[in-house]
């Protein structure tokens, strides 16, 4: 009923005078007069209703350090552009597109410079992609683990990427022949660098300048990054301002002293680019609190940087036995992957983990069988299975060793 | 699995012919000006490349350092501030507290210099001119003890200096825990990542696409392999090159097993096994120690990978062809085609042949399963399948090949352990078997000529078989037990796997 409708009805009952009639308009929304809603704007916000997000850890430097992703609140497989996780060594720079040049240079036939728009004019492909950071989890490798998703598992998000494959550019500039590298490197403070194998580069390395339908954001390399999919997030190099073709690794400070893995006999693994299969339950995870006995859906993540989800299986029990989860389709190869599982909350302490299994057959190890190979100072490719424990009054905990 | 993009092909031909060799085919971009060069900053190699002129002092550095650094690295580098230790922890990296410093763990002295040019100070980075940089370089590097204090830095003596962890750096082994394959199958590989296989007919060793089974990168080699060993990594793949002969008729033998980095599918280095020759059969164990048979020398080849150099030789009494090494890595068995009615057993810890298994007749191709409970010895001399026990080294089982004439050939365990396929000499008809029951129903599929090899396919449910007789590749489905499709693939394919 519409409006002059709902006046015109009011009066006819208030001319037949009060009562009953009166006593049911008092009951009755019409009885309030509409408030116009907020107007409409030109780029859009979330409710203020809704809360989550990232977790800035507490850094000497707040220019380096790093954000986490609030995975216990996320919904899907995509990560909000505003919630994707952050790694930075010297800060967020403000680059402005039209400044912006990628000079690729080294060992190629034409080296060249381009802008951004020249950039944008080559062909292009999207490619919907996880990205993690290779320090990811590392809170995992101590006795205390993690007390929530986000702090434990939190430097991981999936965005849709968009740009223009580097072997189309590699192509173009001609690469000689005794050429191996790729030197990438990124203009912020610190000139991130890092070096990447020509093979990498020519298979499906993207020059990524699209982010989840917009230029990606300056926290994830505005106007132009690398993304090496299903490799650890520091070689995703941000801000990309040089590609120096070479036939030599140059041993950058972040592929030496830092992201390499320290192994108990003293050597060091060096060049861990791949992120191996990974998964977390989200829901009921670490600091919540299920409301009551009964149905819940069980749910979390699951990705691995060699390929598609297998499957993802789920332990009610503390490991006992193990269930299949539902997964979402289409899973999509080196993206995140949502896997569910109806649940019945009986009132009983329950320890619960995923663990997920991906296409090559490479299964998520424990923690135990992580520390067994890699001792305890790696720091970096933590890919365990996560334990939370839901206690008999509904709150949920991790696992502490 | 590559996810290569194809290009617009036809559009970037077309426009070719137009442009000049300076320009982009695309039409976009200039060439770099040496300004713009110079404004990226400098970026060193390990070998000195791009390091400016200029020097520095320990001296000098020690100024710099007080000025510029000692605010966050402690006045003589010790950290606890915001910045990191640069100086101590030599010796503590096997330890359950290591302190990872300049000193203890860089593995260049160019890096330093690379890294404080770009990005130290920390709050401003790039501060420092070149004769400061070679400065408080050198004046860590003595802090540190690893120079002098009357060391200068410069161009030439900067990448010249050995960092005490220089040489602590390994490649990445992964997967290294949680697969469903145990280490033991090394020797059973199979993935996504690719397809190799080993044109010996071509002397080629040759890439595929797993998914599109299209070639993508090739290798010539300067004889002919026939076999090949990818490490657990399956990063890398040992080839050893036979010659371009045959078993009982090779007068031109190989002494060399290449070593081919599988991602940019190159030829990284050679092992030469002279005196040593025709190099065939290679297995892997756990460690990744190479065995590798000569049949000319009758001897079985132990070679440590890292050096490229045989460090054991064993008799195994006869012109062995092929082997098969245990999951656990305790015994390797050697056929040895007629040369004598035996296979060898060989202990690998004491690197001798222990024993035999007789086998009339002589013996051909060998199979370990993954579980390692069982060895699969092709019977040369009749249609037959050999079932040894490795616990006792005695054959148990005797399995006829269904609607085979000729002698068995080659046979192989799918690396989930559940199917076992064979070979017959000569014979374009293989037999596929339920290695849980071998007794049980034998599916026969007509591949291409002569086939020698098998790739099983990661999901367990097709096999590849090489048919080097007519060079194509049968794609055979195992569920259905039928050939899908056959491929042309190089000359003549002897073995090849997915990794």
């Amino acid at each position: 009923m519409n409006r002059s409708s709902r006046r015109q009805l009011l009066r006819i009952t208030a001319m037949f005078g009060g009562g009953v009639l009166a006593r049911r308009q008092k009951l009755l929304a019409w009885d309030t007069p509409g408030k116009l809603g907020a107007p409409l704007g030109p780029y859009g916000e979330r409710s203020p209703f809704e809360k989550a997000v990232r977790w800035h850890r507490e850094s000497k430097t707040p220019e380096t350090g790093s954000c986490f992703t609030p995975l216990q609140a996320s919904v899907g497989t995509i990560t909000p552009s505003s919630l994707h996780y952050e790694r930075h060594h010297s800060g967020i720079p403000t680059i402005d597109p039209a400044q912006h040049r990628l000079i690729i240079h080294g060992m190629v036939d034409r080296p060249l410079v381009l802008t951004m728009a020249e950039i944008q004019r080559l062909p292009s492909i999207t490619r919907t992609l996880v990205l993690e950071c290779g320090g990811n989890s590392a809170g995992e490798w101590a006795a205390r683990t993690g007390a929530d998703v986000q702090r434990s598992y939190g430097l991981v998000s999936c965005s849709e990427w968009t740009g223009v494959p580097l072997a189309t550019l590699l192509a173009d500039v001609g690469v000689k022949p005794s050429a191996s590298w790729v030197i990438a490197e990124g203009a912020d403070a610190c000139r991130m660098e890092r070096s990447i194998p020509l093979a990498k580069a020519m298979d499906n390395t993207l020059l990524a300048y699209g982010q989840n339908g917009e230029m990606i954001r300056p926290s994830q390399g505005y106007p132009l990054r690398l993304i090496n999919p299903g490799w650890e997030g520091n070689t995703n190099v941000k801000w990309l301002h040089s590609l120096k073709v070479t036939s030599q690794p140059y041993m950058a400070r972040d592929e030496t002293s830092k992201y390499s893995d320290l192994m108990p006999d003293g050597t060091t693994r060096i060049f861990t680019y791949r992120m191996e299969a990974k998964s977390v339950i989200t829901f009921p995870s670490g600091g919540q609190t299920l409301p009551g006995v009964g149905l819940y859906e069980l749910t979390g993540l699951a990705w691995s940087g060699n390929g598609k989800i297998e499957r993802v299986e789920i332990t009610t029990d503390g490991g006992r036995s193990w269930t299949a989860a539902q997964l979402q389709e289409p899973r999509l190869p080196i993206a995140l992957t949502r896997f569910r599982m109806p649940w019945r909350f009986e009132g009983r302490e329950t320890i619960i983990a995923s663990r997920a299994v991906d296409e090559t057959g490479y299964v998520q190890p424990s923690r135990e069988q992580l520390i067994a190979v890699r001792g305890h100072n790696s720091i970096y490719h933590y890919n365990g299975t996560k334990f939370w424990r839901v206690q008999a009054n509904g709150e949920v905990t991790n696992v502490d060793a | 699995m590559s996810t290569r993009n194809a290009l617009p092909l036809a559009i970037v031909v077309a426009c070719a012919a137009t442009l000049t060799a300076q320009s982009s085919r695309f039409g976009v971009g200039r060439p770099p000006t040496p300004d713009d060069v110079r404004s990226l900053g400098a970026a060193i190699a390990p070998d000195g490349d791009g390091l400016p002129a200029g020097a520095g002092t320990v001296a000098e550095g020690r100024t710099v350092f007080a000025a510029r650094c000692a605010s966050c690295h402690g006045p003589n580098g010790e950290g606890g501030g915001v910045g990191a230790a640069l100086v101590g922890g030599h010796g503590t990296l096997a330890t359950a507290r290591p302190l990872k410093t300049v000193g203890s763990f860089w593995p260049q002295a160019t890096t330093v210099w690379d890294y404080v040019n770009r990005a130290m100070p920390f709050d401003q980075p790039g501060l420092l001119k070149p004769d400061e940089v070679y400065a408080v370089v050198a004046y860590i590097l003595n802090l540190n003890a690893i120079v002098g204090a009357d060391a200068v830095m410069n161009a030439r003596t900067l990448p010249a200096v050995k960092m005490p962890n220089r040489d602590g750096f390994v490649a990445d082994p992964r997967p290294d825990v949680g697969s469903e394959m145990k280490m033991a199958d090394v020797n059973h590989p199979t993935g996504t990542r690719g397809l190799l296989l080993i044109d010996k007919l071509g002397a080629t060793i040759r890439f595929f696409d797993p998914a599109t089974l299209t070639e993508r990168a090739s290798i010539k080699a300067a004889t002919n392999p026939h076999d090949f060993a990818l490490t657990a990594d399956r990063k890398t793949a040992y080839v050893p090159l036979y010659g371009d002969g045959v078993y009982g008729r090779n007068p031109n033998p190989g002494h060399e097993v290449l070593i081919v980095d599988m991602d940019s599918a190159k030829v990284v280095g050679t092992i030469d096994v002279a005196p040593y020759r025709a190099p065939h059969g290679i297995q892997l164990d756990a460690s990744g120690t190479i065995y590798v048979t000569s049949d000319l020398d009758r001897k079985l080849l132990v070679i440590d990978p890292k050096a490229r150099k045989i460090t054991h030789t064993i008799d195994t009494e006869g012109t062995t062809h092929w082997i098969g090494i245990l999951p656990d890595g305790s015994k390797i068995y050697a056929t040895n085609k007629n040369d004598g009615p035996f296979v060898s057993v060989i202990d690998v810890k004491s690197r001798k042949m222990t024993g035999r298994i007789a086998v009339p007749g002589g013996t051909q191709g060998i199979a370990v399963s993954p579980d390692g409970s069982r060895v699969v010895i092709m019977a040369m001399a009749e249609p037959t399948a050999l079932v040894v026990d490795p616990k006792s080294d005695t054959v148990v089982d005797r399995i006829t090949l269904k609607d085979q004439k000729t002698g068995g050939y080659k046979a192989y365990f799918s690396p989930d352990g559940k199917r076992l396929l064979t070979m017959n000499s000569g014979s374009p008809v293989i037999n596929i078997f339920d290695a849980t029951n071998l007794h049980g129903a034998q599916r026969t599929v007509t591949v291409g000529k002569d086939p020698m090899g098998f790739a099983f396919s990661a999901d367990g449910k097709t096999a590849l078989s090489a048919n080097h007789g007519d060079g194509t590749v049968s794609l055979i489905d195992l569920e259905k037990g039928e050939t899908v499709r056959t491929f042309k693939a190089g000359t003549g394919i002897e073995t090849l796997a997915y990794y």
